[in-house]
């Protein structure tokens, strides 16, 4: 046998010995179970006993009771239920009948749903027809406003347009009398123009008789030995040829014999020998000629065949060909006297030219203006050499000697200044002599002192070397009214003239400093003066148009 | 040659013994009160930890508390070790050999044993005989023979938790074909084995003798007898088989020395893989006939 085979028959012999007992141990185990199983309910059972036994025991006398209770308790409950079985019947009738009554109302009111409907279509039918009325009538509304706000509007325009018309028939108007007025105008133009010319004419006749006047006045001053003469609307007085009948005469000697003349004894007049209204204008300034024997004015106005405002200076020259005459316009003027034209035409300045003075060769013109400057010009070159800076604007000056190297200025800053032309610087200020702007001043005949005249009414006369004062002249009527009143020596250096606010001639003697004549003569204030080189007349000339002449050679008589 | 023998492993797997299990008395029930005796039948292959399960059920129905952390067995005083199946410890004391003295007679039929539930004798016995300690015993000797027939753990390791649970329920419950399905798997050989996971036990305080069996290889098949020469030359020596004295018992049968040893291994092998072989004494009164 082979291993296998004897394991197996080996195995089933075991088998066959260890399993003999199989069936007993099974029926062992079951019974096992079996007993445990009963022993289980046995324990329940005894407990559910004890427990029943304990409670039956305790409570028999009281369950009794409890019994009746319950019965008692169950028949009524028994007849509860019974009536309850009945409300429920009658409940359950109740509600079949209610039922009925609601599905009747349900219909009646389904019906009146359905009328209600119907009217209800009508009514909203109704109420869209009547807003659309509205809404109609208010269009109209609108519609007729509008209408009517066109028509005013329509109405205004109308108005306007007529408004405009009517302006339109004034402009008409007053264009009609504009032109008429424009016609009037001109024929009033025409008038005026007419009237002018009358004037002119007026005027020349005026001037023919003060023509007719001078000739008067000419065959007096024959009787005089002098002559009158009109030059160019400036009356000049002239020597008469018969006096100086010789031509041959040199020039020197005629100067020696007018240098001669004019130590004639001064004599101081007492009333006016000739008094003479002149211009139309205003006379600012009078001259006396070199040669004695013309004055010139200035005057307000005057075209002096060409100055186009006053003339504030007038010098002669020394030989009297030339006459300059200084004017507002900025300008000074040199007119030839015999053409009556101007010679030259200084500008420069910028502003009044107030004093112009030739030199002795009449080369040069030196001229002091109110622009605070002093002008040196060449004759005949025409232009200004030189231009001296002075520091307030020069009211008068003149030359500190022959050739013009020296000028003495009189300003409005009360001051007086010298200056040395060459260098144009100054050479002296003189200050604190006057309180108040000097009106002018004048070189005395010896050359060596200075009158000054000013607004403080006092006249001074200053010494050019010392630069002391030397003599002041004043008196209770003399006033200086005007800022370029001018004084001035008499030709022998004796007195001092100078013109006053009130139109009396002031003279006073130089070296005494005593007022020795105040003479009446001017109606108004004196501005110019001026004392003949040869010491027989004296001219003044007044606001008044009124040129006065003294006599000044003779003694009144 | 290892080819499954599928009547011999039914029959192997279908062993049983009867036992009868005497209740100790213990401090709170007295010698009067104690049950029966009880009769039951156990597999060769299952545990006393098993029977610890079963019974419990019975004596709390008889109002007896149990615990089976204390629960031992004794036979005739010698505490039980519940490590090993029933079939191995039953065979141990009844294939005594002759020389060393045996406590009183052979066992006989049914298997007497005492069951205590107290005084657990820590001494001699393993700890805590509970089922999960039970199953954490059995998949170790099951690695440890898939270790030495393979080389490694691996197929133990990879079984799914299912195929473990099947495994030690089907052990329980006794069922054969489904611990033989997952069983297969790791039982397949795709190389042969490289050594038999072999136990050979020495009744009486012996420990087991485990040494290393090489597995079959083609040439060269190795028999049981072979592998007791190897072990045990003096109790097996090689010249004369017929003439030893012992007898290799598995099962409570004698294996024939020409066994081959991978067949053995395959079919006659314990529900952890192992051939747990006791050596007995020929010529005892054993009912063996050899």
């Amino acid at each position: 046998m082979t291993f296998r085979d004897t394991l197996l028959d080996q195995l089933r012999k075991r088998d066959k010995r260890e399993r003999q007992w199989k069936e007993m141990i099974n029926a062992n185990q079951r019974l096992l179970h079996h007993a445990i199983e009963l022993q289980k309910r046995n324990d329940q059972l005894i407990l559910y006993e004890s427990n029943n036994n304990s409670t039956h025991t305790q409570n028999a006398p009281a369950n009794q009771q409890q019994i009746n209770d319950l019965d008692r308790r169950i028949r009524e409950l028994h007849e509860e239920r019974a009536e309850m079985y009945k409300s429920q019947s009658e409940n359950a009738q109740r509600l079949v009948h209610m039922n009925e009554q609601l599905r009747a109302k349900e219909e009646t009111e389904k019906q009146q749903a359905e009328e209600l409907s119907v009217e209800t279509k009508v009514c909203k039918q109704l109420l869209t027809s009547i807003f659309r009325i509205k809404s109609f009538s208010e269009k109209i509304n609108a519609l007729s406003k509008e209408c009517d706000l066109q028509a005013q509007q329509l109405r205004e325009k109308n108005i306007v347009i007529q408004i405009l018309q009517d302006e339109l028939a004034t402009l008409h108007l007053e264009i009609v009398t504009t032109e008429d007025r424009s016609k009037n105008l001109r024929k009033e133009n025409d008038q005026l123009l007419q009237r002018w010319m009358n004037l002119k004419n007026e005027e020349a006749e005026k001037m023919n008789e003060a023509t007719q006047f001078y000739e008067e006045l000419r065959i007096l001053a024959r009787n005089n030995g002098q002559t009158l003469r009109q030059v160019n609307g400036k009356w000049v007085m002239e020597p008469s040829p018969s006096t100086t009948s010789s031509k041959n005469r040199t020039p020197a000697e005629d100067d020696l014999k007018r240098s001669s003349r004019i130590l004639s004894n001064i004599l101081l007049p007492s009333r006016v020998t000739k008094k003479f209204t002149m211009h139309e204008g205003e006379i600012y300034c009078v001259q006396a000629s070199s040669t004695g024997s013309m004055f010139a004015t200035g005057r307000v106005n005057q075209t002096l065949g060409g100055a186009l405002q006053t003339i504030t200076s007038v010098d002669f020259n020394s030989t009297d060909e030339l006459v300059l005459g200084a004017s507002t316009d900025n300008a000074t003027r040199l007119w030839q006297l015999s053409t009556g034209r101007i010679k030259h035409t200084l500008t420069g300045h910028i502003g009044k030219v107030y004093s112009a003075k030739f030199n002795a060769d009449s080369n040069r013109v030196v001229s002091g203006s109110h622009d605070r400057t002093l002008k040196v010009w060449d004759l005949q070159k025409g232009n200004c050499i030189r231009t001296i800076f002075t520091f307030s604007s020069c009211n008068d000056l003149c030359l500190g000697d022959a050739d013009g190297l020296t000028l003495i200025s009189g300003h409005m800053d009360n001051n007086i200044r010298v200056w040395d032309t060459r260098t144009g610087n100054g050479i002296k200020d003189m200050t604190g002599l006057h309180t108040s702007q000097i009106t002018s001043v004048c070189m005395s005949p010896g050359g060596s002192t200075v009158l000054t005249n000013s607004r403080d009414h006092t006249l001074k006369i200053i010494d050019l070397r010392m630069y002391e004062v030397v003599q002041s002249f004043q008196a209770d009527t003399f006033r200086n009214g005007i800022n370029w009143s001018r004084a001035c020596f008499s030709p022998d250096g004796h007195y001092v003239a100078a013109g006053s606010a009130d139109g009396v001639l002031h003279i006073w003697n130089s070296r005494s400093g005593k007022l020795e004549k105040s003479i009446e003569g001017h109606g108004a204030a004196v501005c110019g003066l001026s004392w003949n080189p040869s010491g027989s007349l004296l001219y003044s000339a007044d606001k008044s148009k009124v040129v006065c002449m003294w006599d000044t050679a003779h003694s009144d008589s | 040659m290892s080819a499954f023998d599928i009547a011999i492993s039914e029959t192997i797997w279908d062993g049983k013994l009867p036992l009868q299990v005497t209740f100790h008395p213990t401090e709170s029930i007295s010698s009067a009160r104690t049950p029966d005796p009880i009769y039951i039948e156990v597999a060769r292959l299952s545990y006393l930890s098993l029977l610890t399960h079963q019974l419990h059920s019975i004596y709390t129905g008889l109002g007896i508390q149990t615990q089976p952390e204390n629960v031992w067995y004794d036979y005739n005083g010698e505490p039980l070790k519940w490590h090993f199946p029933i079939g191995l410890l039953y065979d141990l004391y009844n294939f005594p050999i002759s020389q060393v003295p045996t406590f009183g007679e052979k066992a006989s039929l049914p298997w007497r044993i005492n069951i205590h539930f107290d005084e657990f004798p820590i001494d001699k016995i393993l700890r805590n005989p509970t089922l999960d300690t039970t199953q954490d015993m059995f998949m170790s000797m099951l690695k440890e023979a898939d270790f030495l027939r393979h080389g490694t753990t691996k197929r133990v390791m990879n079984m799914s938790k299912r195929d473990q649970t099947q495994l030690w329920q089907s052990l329980v419950q006794g069922k054969y074909s489904e611990y033989w399905s997952v069983n297969k798997h790791l039982l397949e050989n795709g190389q042969l084995a490289r050594h038999i996971p072999l136990r050979l036990y020495m009744p009486y305080k012996c420990p087991p003798i485990q040494e290393l069996v090489p597995g079959n290889t083609e040439e060269h098949p190795l028999l049981i007898g072979d592998a007791m020469t190897r072990i045990l030359p003096d109790l097996f020596p090689s010249d004369d088989q017929e003439e030893c004295d012992a007898i290799p018992v598995i099962h409570g049968v004698p294996l024939p020395l020409d066994t081959p040893l991978g067949w053995a291994s395959d079919n006659l092998c314990f529900a952890d893989n192992f051939l747990h072989i006791v050596i007995s004494k020929k010529g005892t009164d054993n009912g063996l006939d050899t």
